[in-house]
């Protein structure tokens, strides 16, 4: 295989910027008729817009399974506190229980909710992959003035195909760019 | 997003120009122009902002700082507080600030649960409020401690016999409950946060941009990105709400487990609270219309529209807080008990009634009187007023509850009176000061306006026809999938 030939197929990645998010839903169907499919394309915004709004698949975050875990986890901690360390040391106290259950409602909640505050916070940063540790991400930085920027991955040779018809929709620039999606 | 709205007739365009002017989320903006005014607000760093900050350092460094190492060096003995009143101005300040503390995560969390869209642009500059209140209020356990070099006793960990702390004291549920508020409220504040972090990493330059860098933690504003932070903030916001009451119930608790009288009351908790939100919302209003008056374009972002709704929420408040005094009140006078009555005719008639009075007539009659009146409301320095008269009253109330209870006991030869000394004046102004320090800091350093919140909002907001009427629309964008 010779390296013109090579250069042809290889993927590459490309931005299209747009001023409107009305612009937007045309050009990404554009895009999946040039044969860029969904997985291949990444949207950034400066807002947030719901999947249904841009007309992109369904996006799920896993964040709240951190949270209840979390939650979980504060729970048994608070347990730990509140009876186990009662049962290391006994203290007995005539008239008194050893577990008292009223007043360790208390450290139960409070420990519940922090574990749930936290994990969830977490669940953030290793769900989004904050902050990057390895490798060039893309990213355009007309982003944070409302521009949003479609990356997309594709072979040179369907990359004229794709820039024209996101030209015509309206994107204000379309340029190849380093970096990968994650 | 297109809002094109094209009006038929002048009597329309004039309409929309009243409307625009009156709410900033029909005002669209560019989000670049937005954020060059926010960013402008950021690095506005002149030399009066200089000497305010100078001197504010100053005052605190000697202030609370030069007198709680004062007192640490001479002794607890330095304070006002003797048998039988061993808490003084050191647990009010703590109970006032908690208190302050509760606004951020009021109108943040309750007003975001409900969607309610005036929220927007003063979300920040209230949570921050709550950060800053809690460093303060987080002081007072270690002063009031007097040897502070022991607060390490209430970590929880074991001693060298493995002897845990007292689970079921009060003490350690502060300690809990303080800290989970704390880490809780500063991540709720930090999370939409870093999509401005990001606009900031992306307008400016040298050291500033090397913080903003790592604070906006790599953000992009990809669609997973979006949808985990939305997730959060929607499991913050409501469970910031419940963590929010435990810590003024919890506070309440500190007294009312007590076998005090005038301090053993199951109503505390929810008095408590209501006390706090008084106080916290009233302090929103003094925080927005400071950083509005001094701080460049956020006349744009902060309108009396928003003291107007704020100004209602202070008089429900004020009015919730006017109930449970008297339910508190009226039914400790008719139960008859005889200390109980000695407590009361104290508040009203002894030496602490000016303070008592002055607590009723900030919390109750003046709110009252004043806040029914729009025009009032929409008057930001009256306002501004309100705030401070509102916050003077809710300090007179926990003078009142802390030192006026614990003055009149069983028997006479246990009465006692007391008398706040200059250093703990000096420690309860100087924790005034820090707030201050802290806040006009992060003035200058953090994006007070949530610019992404707001243009959101801007989005939601368009115009629609209903016959010849031109009314403004909102969408729910949020609760799209």
């Amino acid at each position: 295989m010779d390296s013109a030939y090579q250069g042809r197929y290889e993927p590459r990645m490309f931005v299209a910027v747009f001023d409107d998010v009305e612009q937007v839903p045309p050009a990404l169907d554009a895009l999946r008729q040039v044969g860029v499919s969904d997985e291949f394309i990444q949207v950034q915004t400066g807002v947030p817009y719901a999947s249904s709004i841009l007309g992109r698949p369904k996006v799920l975050s896993a964040v709240p399974k951190y949270g209840l875990t979390g939650a979980f986890v504060g729970f048994l901690a608070g347990l730990f506190f509140t009876h186990g360390t009662a049962a290391l040391y006994n203290l007995r106290v005539g008239g008194f229980p050893l577990y008292s259950v009223p007043p360790s409602l208390v450290l139960l909640f409070e420990l519940t909710m922090l574990g749930l505050l936290v994990a969830s916070f977490i669940g953030v940063l290793v769900e989004s992959l904050l902050p990057p540790v390895v490798g060039k991400r893309v990213y355009h930085p007309a982003v944070s003035d409302s521009a949003i920027a479609v990356f997309f991955q594709t072979s040179r040779l369907l990359a004229d195909e794709a820039r024209q018809a996101l030209q015509s929709l309206g994107a204000r620039e379309v340029t190849e760019v380093e970096g990968s999606f994650v | 997003m297109s809002s094109e709205f094209h009006p038929r007739n002048e009597e329309e365009a004039r309409r929309i120009e009243e409307l625009k002017r009156e709410h900033l989320l029909l005002d669209h903006k560019s989000r670049a122009e937005m954020n060059d005014m926010v960013m402008e607000a950021v690095l506005d760093t002149s030399r009066d902002w200089k000497i305010a900050v100078t001197v504010l350092a100053v005052v605190t460094a000697v202030s609370l700082f030069g007198a709680w190492g004062y007192m640490m060096l001479k002794g607890l003995g330095l304070a006002g507080i003797r048998r039988p009143i061993f808490w003084g101005l050191f647990i009010v300040s703590f109970v006032f600030w908690i208190g302050i503390s509760h606004a951020g995560t009021f109108v943040s969390a309750i007003l975001r649960v409900f969607k309610a869209e005036f929220r927007r642009p003063f979300t920040r500059a209230a949570e921050l409020m709550t950060t800053f209140g809690l460093a303060a209020a987080g002081l007072y356990p270690l002063v009031h401690l007097g040897r502070t070099w022991r607060f390490y006793w209430m970590m929880p960990y074991p001693n060298q016999r493995w002897l845990w702390p007292n689970w079921r004291s009060p003490l350690l549920w502060d300690f809990f409950a303080i800290n989970t508020y704390l880490i809780g409220s500063t991540l709720y504040l930090y999370l939409p946060l870093i999509p401005d972090m990001a606009m900031a990493r992306d307008r400016s330059t040298g050291w500033r941009k090397k913080v903003y860098t790592i604070l906006a933690l790599g953000w992009r504003g990809t669609e997973q990105e979006w949808k985990n932070l939305q997730k959060a903030i929607q499991i913050f916001a409501w469970a910031i709400i419940p963590v929010m009451f435990s810590v003024h119930t919890i506070v309440s608790w500190d007294f009312a487990v007590a076998m005090k009288l005038g301090w053993h009351s199951t109503i505390f908790g929810p008095y408590f609270i209501i006390g706090a939100l008084l106080s916290g919302i009233a302090a929103v209003n003094v925080v927005l219309f400071t950083v509005r008056a001094t701080t460049k374009n956020m006349r744009y972002f902060i309108r009396p529209e928003h003291f107007d709704a704020l100004g209602k929420l202070l008089l429900i408040i004020s009015l919730s807080w006017a109930y449970f005094f008297f339910n508190e009140f009226i039914l400790e006078w008719y139960g008859g008990e005889h200390t109980v009555k000695e407590i009361l005719k104290f508040y009203m008639f002894g030496d602490i009634a000016p303070v008592w009075w002055t607590m009723v007539s900030c919390n109750v009659f003046i709110p009252g009187l004043f806040l029914w009146n729009r025009k009032f409301r929409r008057t930001p320095w009256l306002m501004f007023l309100m705030g401070i008269i509102v916050n003077i009253g809710m300090f007179a109330e926990r003078y009142v509850i802390v030192t006026g209870a614990l003055s009149r006991n069983r028997f006479p030869f246990d009465w006692g009176w007391y008398e706040p000394r200059l250093v703990e004046i000096s420690i309860v102004f100087g924790t005034f000061t820090l707030f201050l320090l802290l806040y006009t800091l992060a003035a200058r350093f953090l994006p007070l306006i949530p610019v992404w919140e707001v243009e959101e909002g801007q989005h939601s907001h368009t115009w629609r026809r209903v016959g010849k009427a031109v009314l403004p629309a909102v969408s729910d964008l949020e609760s799209l999938d």
